[in-house]
């Protein structure tokens, strides 16, 4: 069953056929082929559980939030302040660039939101002072990939709603990773720098009178994290909820910016529709698929097979890992991890790893399936906004910051507990 | 034989339906994000008073579960229309344009069955509902008739929007018109995103001042 599976999967997938129907054709499949009952009788019922499944709804909602704090002006204001903050180090705007992204991070579950938001701020700077234009580039499509790591995170509820984790949970676990993801990009930076001073740009002018001036910029991301993030872990609110308090502070964010009219809540709708729709459609076919994967006993299956490499622990997860970094190199990340998660997630808790654990790692790798080239969606996006050259300065702009992924990868491995510390005090 | 110029003006019939269809999509679009909007509104206000005030609405989830159903189902046309429905393209972007465009017509016909059968589906689950007359199990005892007609009414909207293309592209890949199939049915390409992800972030935001309705 798990041959011929993989084979179909994979000429679906060569077939370039809609994620959705690819998902959908596998579950029929498995359905008339390997079971006597009928399962398909059940389609239309867990169609609609799902459909108006009270957690799904936080998806669209976080990303409506995300697109209104992208039109809500807010960006051009945090990134002067992040510069008056961090540009004094070797590496000056960039370190900015980062620090931005990850502090929108916390207002955004999505990483080309991010990139896309500080991209257009921060680009046309690099011809203005003179830096190294690549390892702009790349700083910018690296500072993007923390949109999913920081909560709230779509790619979390994502993965939580695949199998079963708690999303609360997820949020807390990725808030460590995503700091020292953040500081790892800076290092990076640094040590360029100082490596090269030539790539550095012309120093900007900083004094402590301007920090605390521009302080008060930074206030809004921060009040709207404390406001999603911490309903959720003061218990008032469950993510859903979470996402509509969101929701209702972004419009409230960008009506005090005089930016809140009836274009921008009607653009932001049509981007929210246009994605969320596409991510749902997914999901519940997804969930369909997975009532079907249990119910042949394919995930068994999985399950035994690994188990029978005899591996250690640890040699198998190196395999899973090297498996996902190839699939993100050609996949999109949201196709790679509907269609891998709930088979293999059964089978790394069995091998004794904890499922909010490897939710964080699966984050982490589809950061690095974004940026890794052929297909690597924030450079494209970068590349987008740039206009220019050629998209492979981007790519040859992000390899430095590959490295902080991979000791990112690493550390996780070596020292679990940068992501389940949090979660463990809270909940545990 | 078929003639090729008879294909292309049956197309160009087919394509005054899809602006049509556009049309209603994105209406439906506008209106299943206000939908959002306001079940985020309510759920905002249920939670502050639930903390402050210690009464909560009834329900207010509930409604919001609707919500999505409704808004989703209503917006998966409009995703298609955008060509939003992701596919993994690594291997199709290096097909010669005519194999391509064979795959492209071979997703929309295998997008309508599968919709088709979810159609189906659906559709026993609303009769079902209807003969039972079932309620929801909530304090709102909403008749489940009623989410459910939206969310199949959407859904049947998708499907035929799923026909209507599959049906041109059929009619543009007998003509041999390659390049006004992928058009409308193809993958995007790199070039495509870039530009959908720019229009995306607005550039250089421009000031724009607080409209008030007066409507």
């Amino acid at each position: 069953m798990l041959a011929a599976t993989t084979v179909v999967l994979l000429i679906l997938i060569a077939l370039a056929l809609p994620i959705a129907v690819v998902l959908g054709i596998l579950a029929l499949f498995l359905d008339v082929v390997y079971t006597p009952m009928p399962l398909q009788n059940a389609m239309g019922e867990v169609l609609w559980t799902h459909s108006n499944n009270v957690i799904l709804v936080a998806i669209p909602l976080f990303i409506l939030m995300g697109e209104l704090m992208l039109r809500s002006g807010i960006a051009d204001k945090m990134y002067g302040a992040m510069v008056q903050w961090l540009a004094w180090l070797p590496g000056g705007l960039m370190h900015a660039n980062i620090g931005t992204c990850a502090l929108f991070a916390a207002t955004s579950g999505s990483s080309t939101a991010t990139a896309a938001t500080i991209g257009v701020t921060a680009l046309p700077q690099v011809y203005k002072r003179g830096y190294n234009e690549r390892l702009f580039l790349g700083s910018l499509a690296a500072g993007g990939t923390l949109g999913i790591l920081i909560p709230p995170s779509i790619n979390m509820i994502f993965y939580g709603f695949l199998t079963d984790t708690s999303v609360p949970q997820l949020f807390l676990a990725g808030v460590i990773p995503g700091l020292m993801l953040s500081a790892l990009y800076m290092l990076v930076i640094f040590t360029c720098c100082v490596l090269r001073r030539d790539w550095d740009g012309d120093p900007e002018h900083t004094s402590w009178e301007l920090r605390f001036r521009t302080l008060i910029d930074l206030l809004p991301p921060i009040l709207i994290f404390i406001v999603v993030v911490g309903s959720i872990y003061a218990g008032w609110a469950t993510p859903t909820e979470a996402a509509a308090l969101g929701v209702f502070s972004a419009m409230a964010l960008a009506a005090a910016n005089r930016r809140l009219s009836w274009p921008t809540m009607g653009d932001s709708i049509l981007g929210t529709i246009r994605t969320s729709a596409m991510i749902i459609l997914i999901t519940v076919i997804a969930l369909y698929l997975n009532f079907v994967l249990a119910a042949v006993g394919l995930v068994q299956e999985v399950n035994q097979f690994i188990l029978g490499l005899g591996w250690t622990p640890l040699q198998t997860m190196l395999f899973i890992i090297g498996i996902y970094i190839v699939m993100g190199m050609v996949m999109d990340t949201l196709a790679m991890v509907v269609l891998t998660v709930p088979v293999i997630t059964p089978v790394v808790v069995s091998l004794g790893y904890d499922p909010v654990w490897f939710g964080i790692l699966i984050v982490i790798l589809s950061e690095t399936a974004v940026l890794t080239p052929p297909v690597g969606m924030l450079c494209y996006v970068i590349q987008g906004i740039r206009n220019r050259g050629s998209l492979n300065d981007v790519f040859i702009g992000i390899a430095p910051f590959m490295l902080a992924l991979a000791a990112m990868i690493g550390l996780m491995l070596a020292f679990p507990q940068i992501a389940l510390w949090l979660p463990t005090y809270f909940y545990r | 034989m078929v003639d090729a110029a008879a294909l292309r003006s049956f197309d160009r019939r087919l394509e005054g339906v899809q602006v049509v269809a556009e049309g209603v999509a994105r209406v439906a679009a506008y209106i299943g994000g206000a939908f959002l909007v306001v079940s985020a509104l309510i759920v905002t206000f249920d939670v502050v008073t639930r903390k402050l005030f210690l009464f909560s609405i009834a329900g207010a989830d509930e409604l919001s579960g609707y919500a999505l159903a409704a808004s989703m189902s209503w917006g998966y046309a409009y995703a298609l229309f955008c060509r939003a429905h992701i596919r993994v393209d690594a291997l199709y972007v290096r097909l010669p344009i005519r194999i391509a465009s064979v795959l492209d017509v071979l997703s929309l016909l295998l997008f309508a069955g599968v919709i088709g059968l979810a159609n189906w589906h659906a559709w026993f689950v609303l009769s079902e509902s209807i003969r039972m007359d079932a309620v929801s199990g909530t304090p709102l005892t909403t008749p489940m008739w009623i989410p459910q007609s939206v969310w199949l009414a959407g859904m049947l909207f998708f499907l035929l929007c799923i026909l209507l293309v599959m049906l041109r592209s059929i009619a543009l890949l007998v003509a041999g018109d390659l390049d006004n199939l992928r058009r409308i049915a193809g993958a995007p390409s790199v070039q495509d995103e870039i530009e959908s992800e720019i229009q995306h972030a607005p550039a250089s935001p421009s000031p724009v001042v607080a409209e008030r309705s007066n409507h």
